[in-house]
C-alpha cells in the first residue's frame, strides 16, 4: 500500500469513526478508487473527509441536523433539490439506496437495490450515451445530413427542410421535458426498410420502467409504416476502416424489450428485425392481444386492413386499444370505422360507421367520467371487452349524471359495471329496439354487476322513451345517454 | 404509457445533452445549504438555536459551513464568517424564520426577489438588532423585536410593476414598523471604503418615495462611504425634496378652498426658491417638520460577538 492509499484509507476510517457507521464494501471500494464522482450526470459524495456538504461526512451530518427524526443509519451520497440520496445501513452489509425528503416528515423511500449496481448501471449508461452522441456528431460530419432548424421561418421556403424518407433524420423522444430516447434513421431503398444508426433510450423517473424504449420503438415503427415500405429494421454503423456502413448489433435495451414480448429474431446476428418480427413487436408494444391479432389477421387475409395499420392508428391515439378491440369484435365493417374509409356519398355505410364509432367513443367518455372525479384513490379503471359488453371496474368513487331520468347515480370503487353501448341501427319501432338491447344486456351478463345501457344523446329525442322503458319494466337509472 | 413528443435533434441540442450529462459539476451548493438550513429551522428552531449558541456543539462547525455556503464563500473576512452563527442567533431570537432568510421570499412587491445571498446582509441586520446607530440624517436606526423583517425584497423602480428583474430596486433588509416600511441596503467592502454608485438604484428609491412604496431608506456599510457616494445621496435627497415641494405647489392652486387648519399645515409656498446649498439648515428643519422622506447613510455597522 503506497502513501496515497494509506492516506485515503485513513480518511475513510476517520469518516466512519466520526459518523459512527461502517460503510458497505461497495461504497468503501468507490471511495478508495474514485473518492467522489458523477453518475447519471449527478454527483456522488465521498472524500475528502470534511464538514462541507459536498463530502459524505458533512452531508450525512447535515441530514441528521435537518431531519433529527430519521435514525442515524443513513449515509448521504447526494443532495438534489430538497431530497437526499442515502445508502441504508439498516441491513448489515447491504447497500440499498433510499431517498429522504428534507421537507416534511416522510419516511425513507427505497429507490434501488444496491449502490454497486446503481454505480455500474450508471457508468454503463454514460458510456452508451457518449457513444451515441459521438455517432450523431459523426453523422452530422460525414453523412452530410440535413439539419432541422427549430427557429426557421416557416414562410421562408429556402430555410424549410423537406425531410424525405431517404434522408438521415436524428430524432429525440421526450417525456415531460426530459429526453428519453435518441435515434438516427432513414429509409433505405436498397432493402426497402428502415436503417437505424443511433438507438439509445432511458426512462423518465415518474413513469413505468421501459417506457423510454417503447416510445422510441413506436417512433421507428410508425415511421416505417408511414414510408409505405416494409417494416424491416436494420441496425448499421459507419466503419471508418472500410469507409462504408456495416451491420451493427441489436442494442442491449432492445434485447430486453424483445425478451419481454417473447419475440425471437431470426437474423439476430446481422442486426436485422424482419418485417413480420417488427409487426409483431409493434403489436405487442401497443397491447394487442394474440386473440385480437388473429381477428385482425383474418381481416388482413380479406384485404380489408393490416396489423401494422391498426398499430399505427393506435400509436397515433386516434383510437384506444379498447375501442379498437370493441369495434373489431362488433362492427360489421371495422375498416370503415377505424380508418374512416366510408365516404358521405355512400350514405348508409357512412352513417353506420359513424354510429359504431360514436358508440365506442361513448364508452371512453363514460370511463373518463368514472376516472376523472378527484379522490385519494385516483387511477385508471379496469376494462375488459366481452363480446358487445364492456366490463369496467372503477378504482374511485364517482357520480354519473347522464341518466334519462336526470337522477344522479353513485358509483363505488371496485364495483363491477357492465355497459352495453348501442349504435343507432334500423328497427321497426323504438320499443323493439330498446327491448332487444335490454335482452342483449341481460342475456350476455352472467355475473352480478351493475348494468348500463349507453345511448348517444340523440336517443333522448325519442318522445315516448320513458313510456317504453316503463313498459318493458326497465329501471330508469340504468338507461343513460352520452352527453 | 407515458405520452411523449418526438422532435428533430439539432447540433445545439447535442451540446445541451452533453451539458445535462455533466450537470452535477455545476451543483449549486448554496441552494442545497439554504434548503438544509430552511428545513432545520422549520423542523426544530429551538434545537437549532442551541447549536448556534454552543460553539462546542458537534453541529456548530457544520452549521457555520452551511451558512458560509448559503451566503457565499470568501465574500467577507474569515473573522466575519466565524461570526455568522451568532449573528443568525441574534436575528432568530426575536424574529422566527423571516421571509427570504433561507427560503424564497414573496414576490408580490416586485419580481426577482431572492433569498439572502451575502454574509454582510445577515451581519448588518444582526448589528442593527444589537445596537442603535446614528444615521446621516441625524436620527437613530435600530431593529426592535416588534418590527417585521423580510429579506431580499424587490420594489418597482418605475411607475408600474415591472415584469422583468431589471426594472426593480432591492432592499436587502425590509423592516415593517406599523404602517411604515423601512428599506435597508447593505453595502460591503473588504477595504472598508465603499465606492460603487448605482444611479439606477437612486432613481428607483426616489420613485419608491413618490409612490409611497417605502417611507425610509438607508444605505449601511461596514466601513465608510466615499465622498462621491455621499454627494450622490445628497443630490438625490434634494431631488426628493423638490418632488415633495412640487407636489405642494400644485396643491396651492386650490389654496382658497382650504380651511384655516389645513392652510396652517401647508408648507411655505416659496420652498422651491430655497437655495439648497446655502440653506442646508432650513432644508433640514423642513424635512423634519413635514416628515419628508430622505435617503440616509450609516457607517461602521458591524456585528460584535460578545
Amino acid at each position: 500500500m503506497n502513501e496515497i492509499h494509506k492516506e485515503i484509507h485513513k480518511e475513510i476510517v476517520d469518516t466512519e469513526k466520526y459518523l459512527g457507521v461502517t460503510f458497505p464494501a461497495s461504497y468503501r471500494k468507490f471511495l478508495e478508487e474514485e473518492g467522489s464522482g458523477l453518475i447519471y450526470g449527478l454527483p456522488i459524495y465521498g472524500l475528502p473527509a470534511s464538514q462541507n456538504i459536498d463530502s459524505v461526512w458533512g452531508a450525512t451530518e447535515a441530514l441528521r441536523l435537518a431531519r433529527p427524526d430519521i435514525p442515524s443509519n443513513y449515509v448521504v451520497v447526494r443532495f438534489l433539490d430538497s431530497r437526499a440520496l442515502c445508502i441504508d445501513l439498516t441491513n448489515n452489509g447491504k447497500d440499498t439506496l433510499v431517498e429522504i425528503n428534507l421537507i416534511g416528515n416522510e419516511q425513507p423511500k427505497k429507490i434501488h437495490d444496491s449502490f454497486a449496481l446503481y454505480l455500474e448501471k450508471g457508468k454503463g449508461n454514460e458510456d452508451e450515451i457518449n457513444r451515441a452522441l459521438r455517432k450523431i456528431e459523426n453523422l452530422f460530419r460525414y453523412e452530410n445530413i440535413k439539419e432541422y432548424d427549430h427557429k426557421s421561418d416557416p414562410k421562408n421556403k429556402s430555410k424549410r427542410l423537406p425531410f424525405k424518407a431517404k434522408d438521415w433524420r436524428v430524432m429525440r423522444s421526450s417525456v415531460h421535458d426530459q429526453i428519453v430516447g435518441l435515434t438516427a434513421f432513414k429509409h433505405n431503398e436498397e432493402f426497402n426498410g428502415l436503417e437505424v444508426d443511433v438507438f439509445i433510450s432511458t426512462d423518465h423517473p415518474d413513469y413505468e420502467a421501459g417506457h423510454g424504449i417503447r416510445a422510441l420503438m413506436i417512433l421507428l415503427l410508425s415511421d416505417a409504416y408511414k414510408n409505405g415500405a416494409t417494416m424491416e429494421i436494420r441496425f448499421t454503423r459507419h466503419d471508418p476502416k472500410k469507409g462504408e456502413r456495416v451491420p451493427d448489433r441489436i442494442p442491449n435495451q432492445l434485447n430486453a424489450l424483445l425478451r419481454e414480448n417473447k419475440i425471437r429474431l431470426s437474423r439476430y446476428e446481422q442486426g436485422i428485425i424482419t418485417h413480420n418480427e417488427a409487426v409483431n413487436l409493434y403489436a405487442s408494444i401497443l397491447g394487442i392481444t394474440n386473440e385480437l391479432k388473429e381477428r385482425i389477421k383474418k381481416y388482413e387475409a380479406e384485404g380489408k386492413l393490416s396489423l401494422q395499420g391498426v398499430c399505427y392508428i393506435l400509436s397515433s391515439r386516434l383510437w384506444t386499444i379498447e375501442e379498437a378491440s370493441w369495434i373489431l369484435h362488433n362492427c360489421p365493417r371495422p375498416e370503415g370505422v377505424l380508418f374512416g374509409r366510408d365516404l358521405p356519398e355512400d350514405r348508409m355505410k357512412y352513417l353506420e360507421s359513424l354510429s359504431y364509432g360514436r358508440a365506442a367513443l361513448a364508452v371512453t367518455r363514460f370511463r373518463n367520467k368514472l376516472e376523472n372525479n378527484i379522490s385519494e384513490n385516483e387511477g385508471d379503471s379496469f376494462v375488459e371487452i366481452d363480446g358487445p359488453l364492456w366490463k369496467i371496474v372503477p378504482k374511485q368513487p364517482s357520480e354519473i349524471d347522464w341518466s334519462i331520468s336526470s337522477e344522479t347515480i353513485e358509483i363505488i370503487p371496485e364495483e363491477k359495471i357492465t355497459v352495453l353501448s348501442r349504435p343507432r341501427r334500423f328497427m321497426p319501432s323504438e320499443n323493439q329496439l330498446i327491448t332487444e338491447d335490454v335482452n342483449t344486456l341481460i342475456s350476455n351478463t352472467k355475473d352480478v354487476s351493475r348494468k348500463f345501457l349507453l345511448y348517444s344523446s340523440d336517443f333522448s329525442k325519442v318522445s315516448n322513451f320513458k313510456e317504453i322503458a316503463d313498459r318493458i319494466n326497465l329501471t330508469m337509472s340504468h338507461l343513460i345517454k352520452c352527453q | 404509457m407515458a405520452e411523449g413528443c418526438n422532435l428533430h435533434l439539432t447540433r445545439p441540442d447535442i451540446k445541451q445533452v452533453k451539458d445535462a450529462i455533466n450537470i452535477g459539476q455545476k451543483t449549486d451548493t448554496g441552494k442545497i445549504a439554504r434548503d438544509l438550513l430552511n428545513t432545520t429551522l422549520t423542523n426544530d428552531q429551538q434545537e437549532f438555536m442551541k447549536v448556534l449558541r454552543d460553539k462546542n456543539h458537534p453541529y456548530h462547525k457544520l452549521t457555520q459551513n452551511l451558512l458560509v455556503n448559503s451566503l457565499g464563500k470568501d465574500k467577507v473576512t474569515k473573522q466575519e464568517e466565524n461570526r455568522l452563527p451568532r449573528a443568525l442567533l441574534t436575528v432568530l431570537k426575536d424574529h422566527h424564520n423571516p421571509h427570504g432568510l433561507f427560503g424564497k421570499p414573496q414576490k408580490y412587491r416586485g419580481p426577482g426577489a431572492e433569498e439572502m445571498k451575502h454574509p454582510y446582509e445577515l451581519l448588518s441586520t444582526a448589528a442593527l438588532i444589537q445596537k442603535e446607530v446614528t444615521t446621516s440624517l441625524g436620527n437613530k436606526l435600530k431593529i426592535s423585536p416588534s418590527d417585521r423583517l423580510d429579506f431580499g425584497q424587490k420594489f418597482a423602480a418605475h411607475y408600474a410593476l415591472p415584469t422583468i428583474k431589471k426594472g426593480t430596486i432591492e432592499a436587502d433588509t425590509l423592516v415593517g414598523r406599523g404602517s411604515k416600511l423601512i428599506g435597508i441596503d447593505a453595502k460591503y467592502s473588504k477595504s472598508s471604503l465603499y465606492t460603487n454608485i448605482e444611479e439606477r438604484q437612486f432613481k428607483g428609491i426616489r420613485n419608491s418615495f413618490i409612490d409611497g412604496q417605502l417611507q425610509e431608506f438607508y444605505f449601511i456599510t461596514n466601513g465608510v462611504f466615499n465622498q462621491k457616494f455621499k454627494d450622490t445621496v445628497s443630490e438625490y435627497n434634494q431631488k426628493i425634496f423638490k418632488d415633495w415641494a412640487n407636489e405642494y405647489r400644485t396643491i396651492y392652486r386650490a389654496y382658497n378652498y382650504f380651511s384655516k387648519k389645513e392652510k396652517a399645515e401647508l408648507p411655505p409656498e416659496n420652498v422651491l426658491d430655497i437655495d439648497f446649498e446655502k440653506n442646508g439648515e432650513v432644508v433640514n428643519k423642513l424635512v423634519k417638520k413635514y416628515k419628508i422622506p430622505q435617503i440616509g447613510m450609516c457607517e461602521h455597522v458591524n456585528y460584535e460577538e460578545h
